[in-house]
C-alpha cells in the first residue's frame, strides 16, 4: 500500500480518543487543514499554503504529521501542465470529535483546555436563562462530560450496512442521511436517554422564571 | 496513457521539466545548499567535540589523545593489509562510515527541497533546516543503506582478491571493471527512489524497499531518467579529457587556460543546475510512480446540508 493512501474509506465521524492524536491536533495549522479543509474536499500542499498563507514545505511537514496520526491521506495524484504533481490529501472523516475523555486524561494544556471549555459551556448557558450556581458547576460539568461521551461513543458506532453504496454516496447526501441515522441510533440508546433526562433535569432546575 | 509509463517524449519532458524548475529554482537551491555545507559543517565539529572531549580527559590530556591517535593510524594502516586484523578494519569502517554520515544527510535535505519545488513549484533555503532538523536520523539511515548496498558487494570481491594476493589483470581484469560498472550502475538506480520515500515519510526500511519496488516495476522510467543523467554529467566532462594531454605537459597557455576555465564553468553547471535538476527529477519521478492515478475525478457538490445537527 501507498503510505497512508485513498484505500481508507471515509468516514462519517470519527471522535478522537487518543492522547497523543489530540496533542498532534492541538497545533493551530493541523487543526485548521483538517478540521476546516481536508474535511470538506480534497486539497493540495499548495492550494492549503496558499489558503494558510504558509510555507509549501511547513504545510507538507504538518500533513506528514497527519498521516503519521492516520488522519490525513493521500487521494489521488495529479500532474499539471507546468509539470507540477500534485498530491490530493482528504481527511479519513467528514466529521471529528475530540473525545472529551481522552482530553481531559492528557497532560498539561490539552487537560485545562477541555476542562475550560467544559467550563466555558456550563457558564455560558446564562445567556439563554440557565444560571447554574458556581458550587454546582463542577456537577454540571460532569453530567455534560458524561452526555458527551456517551454520545460520541454511540455516533462513532453507527452500523454500515453496506460499505460500498455508502462509499459512492455524494457527500452532502451521506453527511444528511448519517445525521438522521445518528439521532436515531441516541434515541434508541438507554444510556443516553438516561443522561440527556439528567442534563435536561438539571437545566430545568436552574432555568431562571420567565425564560 | 499512464503517466507511469515510459516514453522517449516521457523523457524528454521530463528532463525539460526538471531543468525548468532547476533554473528557477537557482538561488533557493545556491542558498539552501551554503546552508547545508555550514549546517553540515557544525554538526561535524560537534560530533567530533562529543567524542574528542571525554577522549581528552580519558586519555590523560593532548600527549595522550597525539599518542592514541598515532596508534590507531598504525593500527588502521596494518588492518587494511593483507594480514588483516578483522576488529580494526571493521573500526575503521565504521569510523568512515560516521564520518560521511553528516553528508548523506546533506544529500537527503536536498531532495526534501526537490519535494518542495515538484509539489508547488517553488521552495525556500530555509526549508532545508527543517527538513534537516525532522529527517536528520531517517536520511543518515538512507545514506548508509545506500552506501552499504552499492558498496558491500564491491569491498566484498575487491577485498577478497587483495587479501588473497591476487592481482587482477588483462581480460579478467577489463570483465570485473565491466561488471563492477553494471553493478554500480543497477543498484545505484535501484537506490535512487530511497531518499524520496524518506523525504515522504516512510522509514529507512520501507524507502528502500519502496524504491527497489519501483524501480522493477517501472524500471524503463526509472532506469531511463537515471541513465539520462549520467550520460548528461559524462557528456559535460567528456570535453576535458580531450585536454588531459594538456594537463600532463603543463603550461600557461591557452591550451592551459580554456580547458581550466571550461572544468569550472562545467563543475558549477553540474553543482547549481544539473545536481539540481536531477534531484527534482528523481522527486517527481517517484511522486508520480508512487502516486494513485484515479480516472473519476471526484465532484465537488457545494457543502449544503438538508438536516440539523443534533
Amino acid at each position: 500500500m501507498e503510505n497512508g493512501s485513498t484505500t481508507v474509506p471515509m468516514k462519517d465521524l470519527e471522535v478522537i480518543m487518543d492522547t497523543n492524536k489530540i496533542k498532534v491536533l492541538f497545533e493551530p495549522t493541523r487543526a485548521s487543514i483538517v478540521f476546516e479543509y481536508l474535511v470538506n474536499e480534497a486539497m493540495t500542499v499548495k492550494q492549503l499554503s496558499e489558503k494558510l498563507n504558509r510555507n509549501p514545505g511547513t504545510i507538507l511537514h504538518h500533513i506528514q504529521k497527519l498521516q503519521d496520526i492516520g488522519v490525513v491521506v493521500q487521494e489521488r495524484t495529479e500532474m499539471t501542465t507546468t509539470g507540477i504533481v500534485q498530491r490530493y490529501y482528504r481527511a479519513t472523516a467528514k466529521e471529528y470529535r475530540l473525545g472529551i475523555g481522552g482530553m481531559i486524561e492528557a497532560n498539561g494544556g490539552v487537560a485545562q483546555f477541555a476542562k475550560d471549555r467544559l467550563r466555558s459551556i456550563v457558564s455560558s448557558l446564562s445567556v439563554y436563562g440557565i444560571e447554574i450556581p458556581e458550587a454546582q458547576v463542577e456537577e454540571a460539568m460532569d453530567v455534560l462530560r458524561r452526555l458527551i461521551e456517551r454520545e460520541n461513543a454511540v455516533d462513532s458506532e453507527l452500523p454500515i450496512a453496506d460499505e460500498k453504496r455508502h462509499r459512492k454516496l455524494p457527500p452532502t447526501v451521506r453527511g444528511d442521511a448519517s445525521r438522521i441515522m445518528r439521532r436515531f441510533a441516541l434515541e434508541e440508546d438507554s444510556e443516553y436517554q438516561r443522561l440527556r433526562e439528567e442534563w435536561q433535569r438539571l437545566l430545568r432546575s436552574h432555568r431562571k422564571v420567565g425564560t | 496513457m499512464s503517466n507511469k509509463n515510459a516514453s522517449i517524449g516521457v523523457l524528454l519532458e521530463d528532463l525539460k521539466v526538471s531543468f525548468r524548475f532547476a533554473v528557477k529554482n537557482f538561488l533557493s537551491f545556491l542558498l539552501g545548499m551554503i546552508g547545508v555545507i555550514i549546517v553540515t559543517l557544525i554538526v561535524m565539529i560537534i560530533g567530533f567535540a562529543i567524542v574528542s572531549i571525554p577522549l581528552l580527559f580519558a586519555l590523560g590530556g593532548p600527549s595522550g589523545f597525539v599518542a592514541f591517535f598515532e596508534y590507531l593510524g598504525i593500527a588502521l594502516e596494518s588492518a587494511f593489509t593483507p594480514a588483516l586484523n578483522p576488529a580494526t578494519a571493521s573500526v575503521g569502517l565504521f569510523a568512515i562510515v560516521l564520518m560521511v554520515t553528516p553528508f548523506f544527510v546533506a544529500i537527503g535535505v536536498v531532495f526534501g527541497m526537490g519535494r518542495e519545488i515538484v509539489e508547488s513549484a517553488g521552495t525556500t533555503a530555509e526549508g532545508v533546516f527543517v527538513w534537516y532538523r525532522k529527517k536528520f536520523f531517517s536520511l543518515a539511515g538512507g545514506g548508509i543503506v545506500i552506501f552499504t548496498i552499492i558498496g558491500l558487494p564491491l569491498f566484498l570481491v575487491y577485498g577478497g582478491l587483495f587479501l588473497g594476493g591476487y592481482v587482477v589483470t588483462g581480460l579478467p581484469a577489463a570483465v570485473l571493471a565491466f561488471l563492477s560498472t553494471i553493478w554500480i550502475l543497477l543498484s545505484s538506480g535501484m537506490m535512487t527512489m530511497v531518499f524520496p520515500a524518506i523525504i515522504d515519510n516512510h522509514s529507512v526500511v520501507n524507502a528502500t524497499r519502496q524504491s527497489i519496488r519501483l524501480s522493477i516495476r517501472y524500471f524503463d522510467r526509472v532506469y531511463s531518467t537515471w541513465i539520462a543523467f549520467i550520460i548528461i554529467i559524462i557528456a559535460m566532462f567528456a570535453p576535458l579529457g580531450v585536454a588531459v594531454a594538456t594537463f600532463l605537459q603543463p603550461s600557461f597557455g591557452i591550451d592551459f587556460i580554456a580547458p581550466a576555465a571550461y572544468a569550472v564553468i562545467a563543475a558549477f553547471v553540474l553543482l547549481l543546475i544539473v545536481l539540481p535538476a536531477l534531484v527534482i527529477a528523481l522527486s517527481r519521478l517517484y511522486m508520480i510512480l508512487s502516486g494513485i492515478e484515479v480516472s473519476d475525478v471526484p465532484k465537488v457538490e457545494p457543502n449544503v446540508s438538508l438536516v440539523g445537527g443534533m
